[in-house]
């Protein structure tokens, strides 16, 4: 193996840096120098060239005065000037205010706390989180310490209604590719005095410990940068478990037991499906490996300027070699003198190299050893004659291999669903079981915004599908301005679709037909629509169309939990 | 890459064949992307610029190899810039340089269906770093570069089902390898 060093989340370069270095001038140059004697001695380019090339160097949100209809409108209107071109949408996203809560009426309150900056300070929020706040914590916006009482405003977010009505992007960009957020609550932090903001001052940190009803370790914290427009990673969550004094939760022995229980359970009655999926595949892997190896392998045409032996070869000694007839071996290195034509050896052997129909000729006279590297090659007709050969049996091989490599896929993919479907019947049972157990999520802060402790993932991956979305007269509902939020029950992530061509087909929508799906968004005319009734079954094909029927929504939705309630019933 | 963007390109590179200077539609075209893969496996910049440099002097050498056969130009630069970090290393002279996300050790772990937890968390990174190169390459084209398949097996010169297989199959070593392995031996 190379010498390696591994680097972790290295800083990127922008594209401007990178481009700034682009010198076609230097690639120009350098290919000047060499092309020249090309149009002479084509067969002079590469390897001179290798010699002489010294190096040279989406939201759209929209919320701006809100006028909530008399009955139950959730948002206001699209703006008229936006365009439905995919250019029309970047200026629109670039535009569009960063966090935009999509129902105005139905903004997350925050709680408010008053604290003394001379001295330590506990805030414990109704939730059970507690933000530890250091004397001397704050400064003006001119960097003057702050005396006296300030006013922490504080509010949470748990819970995919929570996430939704926050209108605070739940995307992580990395490398260019958008995540989606799982999240395990997220937070919301400001000071002021006199209504005016205060800042937390340089050195000073707010450290929060933060209830969380996700008890599990993969949560990461991130801090948004409203700026910058980005979600930036801090670090792992550390986790500590409530004082049994302090928890009014109580994952007793006897849930923990039934939750196990329930998991264990549900892995027995997968496990045989499981195994015999794998199995499946084995067999099929072994069938690719098997047929590898039987690759032909193509003869080579004789070289007239190097010299070649002829050697009367075993056809049960050397099975590859059946394809030529009248075989000669050709000398392959360089160390082999015509003088040795000459020379009557008293030995002459031949070994497979580790190489592909590759030898090693050993010639003995007397005391004298001589090895070299010979490969078989035809000519003339025999030539001609193993290549066609050679031609038929390498596509017999090469369908073959396909055939075989497209079942592996199918078997893996057949494999992967039984897994996700393992997995995801397992976070119900544990969901249902140790949805009391919480946990708190600690981390330090140095700056008023927005925490999240998330993990990033992609898209559902099992259906891609076209998806149109029809009311329940099947008139065509839009989603263009607003998005279509997806979110899987039992599962805190927010998937935000939306759909720049502003017809109501949206291509590539990723979904997982097995989850317990919630699909809903304001639509363009400022309805929210709902998938009120799954389908037992989804039936769609990959990259086709798939309609999907939404319910209007005729009830006024004032807070969270009038929108949970819509995505209980 | 649509049809008529395909024809224009390979009008392109024909013009590119007769006139060198013509090149430089390319070189815009691809510069970045072709310095963005070369850093990705590389320590530092300059030497990805050097290689980056030295991937597009290749190219426009051996232009006349280039035979269109519904392979995008882009895939055909990238085994060029492949075979170029390849020789990088094979010299020993540089560090190859695995350069992981930690956001994208997440994805891996839910493509493996294992949970990310803290000490498996660092054996994934170990793991990564120490696979033989070719399946490196796999890993860091689809989850460090989000590469579809089909753009895969283009640049490995192997079919789209083969790079789902093959990728497959390196996952259910990362998985075994974190589930049971412990040592710090290299990773065959």
């Amino acid at each position: 193996m190379n010498k390696r060093k591994t680097t972790i989340d290295r800083p990127k370069l922008s594209s401007e840096e990178i481009l700034a270095t682009k010198n076609f001038g230097a690639v120009l140059s350098g290919i000047t120098k060499i092309v020249k004697p090309v149009y002479k001695q084509p067969w002079f380019l590469s390897s001179v060239v290798v010699a002489t090339a010294a190096v040279v160097t989406v939201v759209i949100m929209h919320n701006n005065g809100a006028t909530n209809t008399e009955n139950f409108a959730i948002a206001e209107k699209k703006p008229v000037s936006v365009s439905n071109t995919i250019a029309g949408k970047s200026d629109t996203l670039k535009n569009a205010p960063f966090i935009k809560p999509p129902i105005k009426a139905a903004v997350i309150p925050y709680s408010k706390y008053e604290v003394n900056s001379g001295v330590n300070n506990q805030i414990t929020h109704k939730s059970g989180t507690k933000i530890n706040i250091p004397p001397s914590a704050f400064v003006d916006s001119a960097g003057n310490p702050i005396t006296g009482e300030v006013e922490i405003r504080y509010r949470e977010f748990h819970d995919i209604g929570d996430l939704f009505l926050s209108g605070i992007p739940m995307t992580y960009d990395s490398a260019g590719h958008q995540y989606h957020f799982e999240s395990a609550g997220m937070i919301d932090i400001k000071g002021f005095q006199n209504d005016k903001e205060v800042f937390i001052a340089p050195g000073k940190k707010l450290s929060v410990e933060m209830k969380s009803e996700d008890k599990r370790d993969k949560f990461n914290s991130y801090a948004l940068d409203t700026v910058k427009k980005k979600w930036n990673y801090l670090g792992k969550n550390k986790i500590k478990k409530p004082d049994a004094g302090h928890s009014k939760t109580h994952p007793s022995d006897s849930v923990m037991s039934a939750s196990a229980k329930a998991v264990n359970k549900i892995k027995q009655d997968f496990t045989p499906k499981i195994e015999k999926a794998l199995t499946e595949i084995e067999g099929v892997r072994r069938d690719v490996a098997s047929i590898e190896k039987s690759k032909p392998i193509a003869p080579v045409k004789t070289d007239a300027k190097k010299y070649h032996f002829n050697l009367d070869v075993k056809a049960n000694e050397y099975p590859e070699l059946a394809l030529y007839k009248d075989v000669q071996f050709e000398v392959v290195d360089d160390r082999f003198k015509s003088s040795f034509y000459k020379i009557t050896w008293d030995e002459a052997k031949l070994s497979k190299d580790s190489t592909e129909l590759v030898y090693k000729l050993n010639l003995r006279k007397d005391k004298q050893h001589y090895s070299f590297k010979v490969k078989p090659t035809l000519e003339g007709t025999n030539y001609e004659n193993a290549k066609s050969d050679f031609d038929k049996k390498f596509n017999q091989y090469t369908a073959a291999l396909n055939k075989r490599q497209a079942e592996e896929v199918k078997k893996q993919m057949l494999l992967d669903s039984l897994r996700n479907e393992m997995k995801l019947a397992q976070e119900r049972a544990m969901e249902s079981a140790s949805v009391s157990e919480k946990v708190f999520r600690l981390f330090e802060i140095q700056n008023f915004g927005i925490y999240n402790c998330d993990c990033p993932h992609n898209l559902p991956k099992e259906a891609v599908v076209d998806a149109r979305f029809i009311d329940e007269n099947g008139n065509a509902v839009n989603f263009s301005y607003q998005g279509l939020c997806l979110a899987e029950r039992g599962v805190n992530k927010l998937y935000k679709y939306y759909n720049p061509t502003q017809n109501s087909i949206l291509k590539d929508f990723r979904f997982n037909p097995k989850a317990r799906n919630i699909i809903w968004g304001i639509a363009s005319d400022g309805y929210l629509y709902m998938l009120k009734q799954e389908p037992g079954t989804y039936s769609y094909e990959n990259n086709k169309e798939l309609i999907i029927k939404l319910s209007k929504i005729d009830k006024s939705i004032k807070s969270s939990a009038d929108l949970k309630q819509l995505f209980n019933s | 890459m649509s049809a008529g963007v395909q024809e224009q390109e390979v009008r392109e590179i024909e013009a590119a064949r007769k006139d060198p200077k013509k090149f430089a539609v390319l070189y815009d075209r691809y510069y970045e992307q072709i310095f963005r893969f070369v850093y990705q496996r590389v320590d530092d910049r300059d030497i990805a610029l050097d290689t980056t440099q030295q991937v597009f002097l290749k190219a426009l050498s051996g232009l006349s190899k280039y035979e269109y056969r519904g392979v995008p130009f882009s895939s055909w630069l990238y085994r060029v810039a492949l075979n170029e970090v390849t020789e990088l290393f094979r010299k020993n002279e540089k560090y190859r340089t695995v350069n992981i996300e930690s956001a994208t050790v997440y994805v891996i772990f839910d493509e493996i269906e294992e949970k990310p937890l803290d000490k498996y968390y660092d054996k994934m990174i170990d793991t990564i770093s120490r696979l033989p190169e070719d399946e490196l390459q796999l890993i860091e084209m689809r989850f460090f570069e989000k590469r579809s398949f089909r753009e895969i097996g283009q640049i490995e010169n192997i079919t789209e089902n083969n790079a789902k297989v093959r990728l497959y199959r390196i996952l259910e070593k990362v998985k075994k390898l974190i589930a049971g392995n412990d040592s710090k031996e290299n990773v065959k």
